[in-house]
């Protein structure tokens, strides 16, 4: 008994993990709706409706960081990819949105070890 | 339309821990440099704390700037690489940009460098076979080798080259063979040579999750048939994924996410995912993974999975060259069921070689 599937081709889904900055002396809190709501309109400002129509799933979002897990269709990664780039002001504020993961498995973005913080025991 | 280039690729399998060709020890064995490992344990509430323990143990240290040529020293290759099992990786280094510098538990010096470097270091490698156009150069040293000690040509040319190139930090681990060393000897080793060497503690992530749906998985079907009584084994390796990162349960609300369980499911009071982060001996989860495979059987839980991250900046995946593009995923999960079958999904970058 053993079976064997390799998936080579393109996968139905890409996932982002994604942060948002803003510049100096700005601050804002941004919920997970009002976060989805940049996205889509990040998207729409650059590609119009049929792109922000597409499936953009927030799997994860974390308030304090205002950092992201999202889901997206993998044909669509290098426009969205390059519309969050381009985004880069709310309401007068400056802001960027920052790529830190990209992968076509959820999985990947559970660990990244270039953002690996090392704790050190000092023993004298 | 254009053919998407992707940006990963999955090679799933389905075996048995009691098929005599299975590969499960030649998977983890070879694939040397972990970052982190996560269990996720169904209708549980709390991880077996040997998992704990085993990683405490295990003592792994950050050393600061070691030049390239210490690794090569005779002390050095006698004392640990031949006298144990040794897994060193540089730290702070991007494979896509930078010089990588590692060493396998095998003892072979592995050097992913950059064009400029590698034409001044004069060293014998090949081009990274780890995507198409990259300016990369790997460079291996069998340590372990019977023709390489002082006093050979290629010894003192492999000592002189090393010695001209720049020094790194580096993330090490080792076990000695002989149970009666203590594995602290490679920091005192580190500190006689003046060197900086502190030990890291591990970091622990868990996640709870109460009243949860989870999939219900046949060993025996990988794809879902028109009667679904069991979840595809796609759709499972993207919930084993969700639970690791901690996915929000925004109950039905479509507009943020319309991602569910996949069906068929079933209701569970208690599941936990507990990941440990930092540098892991492949040792280790050989062991974990035993002895989950028992503690699954004794609690009687459905199935288990165990999840390893191997470093993005790995100058190998397994046995082949690895790169960055868009990401460098090395990762396997281990998908354990009661009757010792198990699902294995191994997930690299687009441009990797596949195992």
């Amino acid at each position: 008994m053993y079976q064997k599937i390799v998936t080579k081709g393109s996968t139905d889904y890409c996932y982002l993990k994604i942060r948002l900055d803003f510049g100096k002396d700005h601050d804002a809190i941004i919920d997970a709706l009002n976060f989805k709501q940049l996205i889509l309109s990040a998207a729409k400002d650059v590609f119009g409706i049929a792109v922000s129509c597409s499936l953009i799933d927030v799997l994860r979002y974390e308030k304090s960081s205002r950092t992201a897990v999202i889901r997206i269709y993998h044909k669509y990664l290098t426009k969205l990819w390059s519309s969050l780039t381009m985004y880069g002001n709310i309401n007068g504020a400056p802001c960027a949105f920052r790529i830190l993961q990209v992968s076509s498995h959820l999985m990947a973005l559970a660990n990244n070890s270039r953002s690996m913080k090392l704790h050190m025991v000092y023993d004298g | 339309m254009k053919r998407v280039v992707p940006t990963g690729k999955l090679i799933f399998e389905r075996t048995s821990f009691l098929n005599e060709n299975e590969k499960h020890l030649q998977c983890i064995l070879t694939h040397s440099f972990n970052s982190s490992i996560g269990v996720f344990l169904p209708e549980h509430d709390c991880v077996p704390r040997i998992l704990g323990d085993m990683m405490d143990d295990q003592m792994s240290y950050y050393v600061e700037q070691v030049p390239l040529n210490l690794l090569t020293e005779t002390d050095f290759i006698k004392g640990f690489v031949q006298a144990g099992s040794l897994c060193m990786i540089s730290y702070g280094t991007c494979i896509d940009s930078d010089d990588c510098v590692a060493v396998t538990p095998e003892g072979m010096l592995v050097m992913s460098l950059c064009k400029d470097t590698y034409q001044r270091c004069g060293l014998d490698g090949h081009l990274s076979k780890a995507g198409k156009n990259i300016e990369k150069f790997v460079v291996k040293v069998d340590l372990k080798s019977d023709k390489f000690y002082p006093g050979t040509k290629y010894y003192d040319r492999v000592q002189w080259c090393l010695s001209q190139m720049a020094n790194f930090d580096f993330l090490v681990t080792w076990i000695p063979n002989d149970g009666k060393v203590c594995p602290s000897s490679i920091q005192n080793f580190f500190k006689t040579k003046s060197i900086q060497c502190n030990r890291l503690k591990v970091n622990k992530t868990n996640h709870e999750f109460k009243n949860f749906n989870i999939p219900i998985i046949d060993p025996a079907v990988i794809e879902t048939d028109s009667e679904q009584k069991s979840c595809n084994y796609d759709e499972v390796f993207e919930w084993l994924g969700a639970c690791a990162v901690g996915i929000d349960d925004y109950e039905g609300d479509d507009y943020l996410s319309t991602y569910s369980c996949p069906t068929p499911n079933k209701q569970a009071s208690y599941c936990i995912y507990t990941q440990y982060e930092g540098i892991i001996h492949p040792s280790i989860v050989k062991q974990y993974i035993n002895y989950l495979r028992q503690f699954m059987k004794d609690k009687k839980l459905p199935w288990s999975s165990v999840t390893v991250h191997g470093f993005v900046d790995s100058p190998l995946s397994w046995i082949y060259d690895h790169g960055f593009h868009n990401n460098g995923d090395n990762i396997y999960t281990f998908l354990m069921f009661p009757n010792d079958e198990y699902w294995l999904y191994r997930a690299i970058g687009g441009q990797d070689i596949c195992p």
